[in-house]
């Protein structure tokens, strides 16, 4: 596009006016055109003045008092409120888990073994509804992202749920570590939604009072042996 | 005169550090200017007490991404004001509604307001919006307040995407030439 054509759009430019075709012509223009770059900052301040133009309103009152109550809901846990929120919802999802897993593994193979197995999971699964929580925090990879682990330490399941978790990119899932005197053992594979929350059924080879810490990484789908990439998100068991 | 208080640097850092009454120390200085704006765009106060607090909130949570190199404070949180307000508007599947009436001089006397920084520059704008042809204020008013884009602008009005493009370029240049006019004006006023 010629150097008239492109000037002509930079006032819609500088509003954020113009289309995505129209927008990489301007920029790609930009680069070479002092011209165009002086009267683009021009419309800026413009642009900036118009933030300044809606009618004045006075906000109501109330805002003070909501933001100071949504602030202390945040310091004292900053979970705390959606965890509260979903507690019904994850008591629900335990049982369903428990209900899917007895139902496959029973028509899947009925002998006495796994059901007395499933016997132990079922009921470790069930008592986690009350368990003990620990909360988990998102590393400098994603400050945003939270979490509750609900475990007993004599057993071998737990149910973890994350938040605002950032979303993983095509062909990599995320990975839990349970992690004791510097050895990690996988405790499953999951991924997240739109909203970056995900619930995960974590199983260890091992009781979880042994484990210190839990940590979860980004892996290639089907897991790693090893973390291979920096944690995510984790705290101390 | 009353004490201003903290400069917004000094409250920002506070904010980064964790500190709710520096938070609330900014929420008194702004609240009023985000509210309006997000007022002014979604024209619903329900949904313009819930922008302004989540702006707050990602102020509380996010203060690390304001960079003073790059404008003012109040700008910036307007900034970011406007593209929350759009983004709700858009979520609600609705259509942002041009002013309808010319503005008020009287607003201009509400003495909370008259504290806030760029006020008054901003309703002298305001004003010279209303000196346009009033397609060619309300195509401004779509772009910016509605978030349009030239061909969403042609949809919504049904005009041919010439037209648009032609009719905001005046626009746009129409309001500069009369904004510089005015800050001129006021700058020979101020200078001695």
């Amino acid at each position: 596009m010629i150097h008239e054509a492109i000037r002509d759009l930079i006032p819609a430019y500088a509003l954020g006016a113009t289309d995505e075709e129209e927008q990489a012509e301007v920029e790609k223009h930009l680069k070479q055109c002092a011209e165009c770059r002086i009267l683009l900052a021009d419309y800026r301040l413009l642009a900036d003045e118009l933030l300044y133009t809606a009618p004045p309103l006075s906000a109501p009152l109330h805002l003070t008092t909501d933001l100071r109550r949504r602030l202390a809901q945040l310091s004292s846990h900053r979970v705390g409120k959606r965890v509260v929120a979903r507690a019904g919802a994850l008591v629900a999802l335990v049982v369903s888990v428990v209900l899917l897993f007895v139902t496959n593994l029973y028509w899947w193979n009925r002998t006495t073994a796994i059901e007395e197995r499933v016997a132990v999971q079922a009921t470790a699964i069930v008592a986690l509804a009350e368990a003990p929580t620990v909360t988990l925090q998102g590393d400098a990879l994603a400050p945003e992202a939270h979490g509750v682990l609900y475990y007993r330490p004599e057993a071998t399941v737990a149910i973890l749920h994350v938040y605002r978790m950032p979303l993983v990119e095509q062909g990599k899932v995320y990975q839990v570590w349970l992690i004791r005197d510097g050895q990690r053992d996988s405790g499953g594979l999951f991924t997240v939604d739109e909203a970056g929350e995900g619930t995960v059924l974590i199983t260890a080879p091992r009781p979880l009072r042994e484990y210190k810490a839990l940590g979860i990484t980004v892996e290639p789908v089907g897991g790693s042996p090893g973390p291979t990439s920096p944690r995510v998100i984790g705290g101390d068991l | 005169m009353a004490d201003p208080g903290p400069d917004d640097a000094v409250l920002l850092q506070r904010v980064a550090n964790g500190d709710e009454d520096a938070l609330l120390l900014l929420h008194t200085r702004y609240v009023n200017l985000v509210y309006s704006m997000a007022m002014h765009v979604l024209r619903d106060t329900f949904l313009a007490e819930e922008v302004t607090q989540d702006v707050f909130l990602k102020l509380w949570q996010k203060s690390e991404h304001y960079d003073p190199r790059r404008g003012r404070f109040a700008t910036w949180l307007l900034s970011v004001t406007r593209f929350a307000a759009i983004d709700r508007l858009r979520y609600e599947g609705r259509h942002f509604v041009p002013s309808s009436e010319p503005p008020n001089r009287e607003e201009a006397s509400i003495e909370d307001w008259r504290q806030q920084i760029d006020w008054d520059q901003g309703q002298q704008l305001r004003m010279l919006l209303w000196n346009l042809p009033p397609d060619q204020r309300e195509l401004i008013e779509l772009a910016y307040f509605g978030g349009m884009t030239h061909r969403d602008l042609a949809e919504h009005l049904h005009l041919p995407l010439g037209t648009v493009k032609s009719r905001l370029r005046l626009g746009l240049q129409k309001l500069r030439a009369l904004w510089f006019e005015e800050t001129s004006e006021d700058q020979k006023h101020y200078d001695p």
